[in-house]
């Protein structure tokens, strides 16, 4: 093989890894962004849940795992958007300070077919430090979309 | 027949006087943290937030048992209550959280016992489900509300040879020999407790209990009927100008609430001598009893104006601000046993303080709390700096 030869197949194979890389380096940047690898895991357990409440449901807790603060604000109930501001939700979000990893939904009751509170185990944190929390969580359908009400006393006494 | 002096005669009336002003009890607000009454100001439980609290019997010699009532935030309704037995330096734990559609108390610590003998352990735990305020017919609710701890009474018993007491022992002495507990004046004021509000993190907060000194239960309590503030007691419940009742030492005006720059801060007002019962229908009118004297009449006895300061022009603003929780009537007032408020203080961006005063016949109400402030690095309970009213 000449040296020019030798340089072109050279340059093409360091071309062929660099491009292998890249697109390595792209898969790997898809599934972070898609949440794939850190994915949340909810289990129904054959609990009875309506197809639309059940999307709503996943992708709020999907968006609170990644505390994506402004996308889960827009799925808060109507009048909690017009009564809390931007900064208080967030301080509300980032005090929960570990990542939730685990929902096994155990009961949903709806009293009314625009109201329904899901019964919820729940898994945060890693290791050693994992701990166990149960929610009651609301939901309310305004205009044929479901949005979340949350429910904590402390933070957001004038919705309790 | 022996005849007095006018002297003698003028200085006995005296004494008796100062006798009868002082029948309310010489109860005081501890400033060790230590006393036979404990107070916390607020429990949370639901969304994720669980309280832990502890109380500690700080003597050395004497055992002391204590009964812990929750009672709920809107109405003060009791939805547990149970003994403690605490051995001398002894420390008890338990947790309020959420759990599989109700809210619970657990705890593995060996202090709490029934009368049989048989106690809490890591093998063993406790766990007691809170009652429904008001038979589920109002909006209050378990999740929320704040504790007493009352000594029943002290006892000294004997000791291990490695120096601790056996709760065997303590649980035996208190049903079986009642007579030997020091009661009243005599009760030992060596129990200090805390509380922590913890967060999915874990990430925690926690507040020292308002302790009172010489509360002096008398009576052996037991969980088969409702204690009260101020029943069977050597200090009563009160009223605010009564000095040594419970609403006298608890009385506080012009509570300082620091507000960090960006920050969020809820003033947790809680009011332990109002001791509501469930609202009732009277001629269609729901209607409501307190028992504290203070709040005796209605709602408008707690009504109240905050002062705002800020951190550059000093400036005072004085309104009557549209707070949560919704006022029932103007001016401002505040409804619940345990009232949360969030205060729409316009100075944000640089931070600074806020006062909230109480006005009514009398200045200053009987209350503890803290407030719940929450930064951007966290959240924390800062104890009120207050005035206390002058008779």
């Amino acid at each position: 093989m000449s040296k020019v030869d030798w340089k072109i197949w050279h340059k093409g194979i360091r071309m062929k890894i660099f491009g292998k890389r890249l697109l390595y380096l792209g898969f790997i940047l898809f599934f972070l962004r898609s949440g794939i690898v850190f994915a949340l895991n909810i289990y129904y357990n054959e609990v009875k849940i309506s197809q639309e409440l059940k999307q709503a449901f996943q992708k709020y807790w999907m968006l609170r795992s990644k505390k994506s603060i402004k996308s889960l604000l827009k799925r808060e109930a109507p009048y909690i958007q017009d009564m809390v501001s931007f900064e208080r939700y967030k301080r509300y979000i980032l005090l929960y300070k570990s990542t939730i990893k685990k929902i096994e939904v155990k009961k949903v009751d709806c009293p009314q077919p625009f109201f329904c509170a899901i019964e919820f185990k729940s898994l945060w944190g890693e290791g050693k430090k994992q701990q166990i929390y149960w929610f009651r969580d609301l939901w309310v359908k305004v205009e044929g979309k479901w949005y979340h009400v949350i429910k904590n006393p402390l933070f957001f006494p004038e919705i309790n | 027949m022996v005849r007095l002096s006018k002297f003698v005669s003028l200085w006995l009336g005296l004494c008796l006087c100062l006798a009868l002003s002082m029948s309310a009890g010489a109860a005081t607000l501890s400033q060790n943290g230590k006393g036979d009454l404990l107070l916390y100001p607020v429990y949370i439980a639901g969304d994720g937030v669980k309280t832990t609290f502890h109380v500690v019997n700080t003597d050395t010699n004497s055992s002391v048992v204590a009964k812990v009532v929750l009672r709920s935030g809107k109405y003060s309704q009791e939805v547990l209550d149970f003994l403690i037995y605490l051995s001398p330096n002894d420390k008890f734990s338990a947790t309020i959280s959420y759990e599989d559609g109700k809210y619970v108390l657990t705890s593995t610590d060996d202090s709490f016992c029934a009368s049989d003998g048989t106690c809490a352990s890591e093998l063993n735990p406790f766990k007691f489900t809170l009652k429904e305020p008001c038979e589920g017919l109002t909006n209050d609710y378990a999740g929320l509300g704040y504790i007493e701890v009352i000594s029943a009474g002290s006892v000294d018993l004997p000791k291990e040879s490695d120096g601790t007491v056996n709760k065997s022992d303590i649980v035996k002495e208190y049903w079986n020999n009642w007579q030997n507990f020091k009661t009243g004046g005599d009760i030992v004021d060596s129990l200090t407790g805390y509380a922590e509000v913890v967060l999915p993190g874990p990430d925690y907060s926690g507040y020292q209990a308002v302790a009172i000194a010489n509360y002096g239960n008398n009576n052996q309590l037991t969980v088969s009927s409702e204690t009260k503030l101020g029943d069977g007691a050597i200090t009563a419940l009160g009223d605010i100008n009564q000095s040594g009742s419970l609403e006298n030492i608890l009385a506080k005006n012009n509570l300082v609430v620091p507000v960090s720059k960006e920050a969020v801060a809820i003033p947790v007002v809680t009011f332990p001598t109002k001791l509501s019962s469930c609202p009732y229908l009277v001629n269609g009118q729901s209607t409501v009893d307190n028992l504290g004297p203070f709040f005796a009449g209605g709602d408008d006895n707690t009504t109240y104006t905050i002062s705002y300061y800020d951190m550059s022009e000093h400036s005072t603003i004085e309104q009557n601000p549209i707070v949560s929780p919704v006022p029932k009537e103007a001016p401002n007032t505040l409804p619940d046993e345990l009232n949360l408020l969030i205060v729409d203080y316009p100075f944000t961006n640089s931070g600074g303080w806020f006062k909230i005063n109480f006005k009514k016949d009398v200045p200053g109400a009987p209350l503890v709390g803290v407030v719940a402030e929450f930064t951007e690095n966290g959240f924390s309970f800062i104890p009120y700096a207050y005035d206390v009213p002058q008779p």
